[in-house]
């Protein structure tokens, strides 16, 4: 995998780590408004981020939720899958 | 068996610190009677004894000794729920982050109100995040849930 | 409904073949107190729960107790995929390793595999979430143990991240708790089948007074 596809996937597991956590937050404080502003914010990043990813390198969801792209082939299916990526270090 | 509940608010560790009553008027007149409405179920003892209400040195049968109010809770720990830098924080942990109001050490109890037999966990209060390149530990955003492990340290030599 | 997102919850990786090590941590993927377990568990109780943020909790953290699995998958597969078959032997994993060759199976530290009576489903809410507390529990001094017999510095940061997240579960389910007490505080209409308050209500013959459990 090539080390711009790595940095751009890593910063989607961060921004989307953050919406996981808010929300399970905001599943138990449903109410909390500041906790759902940040939401909406990451939320929007997340979506921002995911979709230049998937519009360089394919779908990241399936069942026609990620953006299939115009590429002439199925790109759900390439390598490597995400067990196969070689990550080293923190951030 | 009858209940008797202590006039006024007598407070006391387990009873130890309340003198004992001489005899069995001095114990009718420290304590009175309380209203039915307010009777609450015995468990059955074993060994029922109305006659002998005066307790000897080392009585233990529950529930000898004056009632003691809810908000007396000896058994509490000093360390407010929910919030690290307590007094058994391992000392590999970084620094830890500042305690939400109402946690850490010296806090109060949990309050009054939660009835016996019940699983109780403080509310999480919302204090914004911290991005998780920035957090000092992997495994959340939320520095007032960020431990090290263990998370309880085991007595040395286990 | 269930979709799958192509890529991990957290970059776990692994910094050098190790075969016996593999062998513990297979047990939080199919083991007692594993992520299979937890996700099942969860996503099993949301349908009997009363109030929608309890369905909400459950559904979400058992969604994400499946994105677990999927990196306790990882580091094993990762720990065992260039081992040979003397690394194989000398971890004790002859047994297993004839059943499955280098493929992941759902079994404990021993090789018991995963049975549905590790999990409940009790039809109490408070049951179960109490369970579920527990569970968290479990799973959290299990990724301590693993930590302990770890010699693995990017292993470790993986269980660490997981040994936080069941910290913070743990924490989503005491407060989903506290939302349970309240609901049952207010006077909503509930029925317990075979429960016939009339028929244990008794007289205190001393006294008069109704006794009712």
């Amino acid at each position: 995998m090539d080390p711009k596809q790595m940095e751009l996937l890593r910063r989607i597991m961060e921004t989307q780590f953050i919406t996981v956590e808010l929300n399970l937050f905001l599943d138990t404080h449903p109410s909390e408004e500041r906790a759902l502003q940040d939401f909406r914010a990451a939320s929007r990043e997340l979506h921002n981020l995911i979709a230049t990813y998937e519009a360089a390198y394919g779908p990241l969801l399936n069942f026609g939720l990620g953006e299939p792209g115009m590429a002439p082939c199925w790109q759900w299916i390439n390598d490597p899958w995400p067990w196969e990526i070689n990550w080293r270090g923190k951030c | 068996m009858r209940r008797y509940l202590p006039k006024g608010n007598r407070r006391g560790v387990l009873g130890f610190n309340t003198p004992r009553p001489e005899s069995q008027a001095d114990l009718e007149e420290e304590f009175e009677e309380e209203t039915p409405d307010s009777l609450q179920e015995d468990p059955p003892c074993p060994e029922e004894d109305d006659k002998n209400l005066a307790p000897s040195a080392t009585a233990t049968r529950w529930p000898w000794g004056p009632k003691r109010d809810p908000s007396d809770r000896p058994g509490c720990p000093d360390r407010g729920p929910g919030c690290p830098g307590g007094p058994n924080w391992p000392p590999w942990c970084p620094g830890n982050p500042p305690c939400p109001p109402g946690t850490g050490p010296g806090a109060p109890c949990p309050p009054r109100g939660i009835p016996l037999a019940t699983a109780w966990v403080p509310w999480q209060v919302y204090n914004g995040y911290v991005h998780p390149c920035e957090m000092a530990g992997p495994g959340t955003i939320f520095p007032e849930l960020l431990r090290c492990p263990p998370l309880y340290q085991k007595p040395p030599g286990t | 409904m269930w979709v799958y997102q192509k890529m991990l919850q957290y970059p776990a990786g692994v910094k050098a073949c190790n075969p016996k090590l593999a062998k513990s941590i297979i047990t939080q993927y199919g083991g007692p107190d594993g992520e299979l377990a937890a996700s099942l568990r969860y996503l099993t109780q949301r349908y009997t729960m009363p109030i929608p943020q309890a369905k909400a909790a459950l559904t979400d953290i058992g969604t994400e107790e499946l994105a677990h699995m999927e990196i306790v998958a990882t580091l094993v597969y990762n720990l065992v995929k260039d081992a040979s078959i003397e690394d194989i032997k000398r971890a004790g994993l002859d047994g297993y390793y004839a059943d499955h060759d280098k493929a992941l199976y759902f079994v404990n530290g021993d090789g018991v595999p995963w049975t549905a009576a590790y999990i409940q489903s009790k039809g109490d809410p408070i049951t179960d979430i109490t369970e579920d507390m527990a569970a968290e529990e479990k799973a959290r001094s299990t990724y301590e143990y693993l930590l302990q017999l770890s010699d693995d510095p990017e292993v470790d940061r993986t269980l660490r991240f997981l040994w936080q997240r069941e910290i913070v579960h743990f924490q989503r389910f005491g407060e989903v708790l506290d939302l349970l007490h309240e609901h049952y505080s207010h006077k909503h209409v509930f029925e317990m089948k075979g429960y016939d308050p009339a028929a244990l209500k008794k007289k205190d013959d001393d006294s008069g007074r109704i006794i009712t459990p």
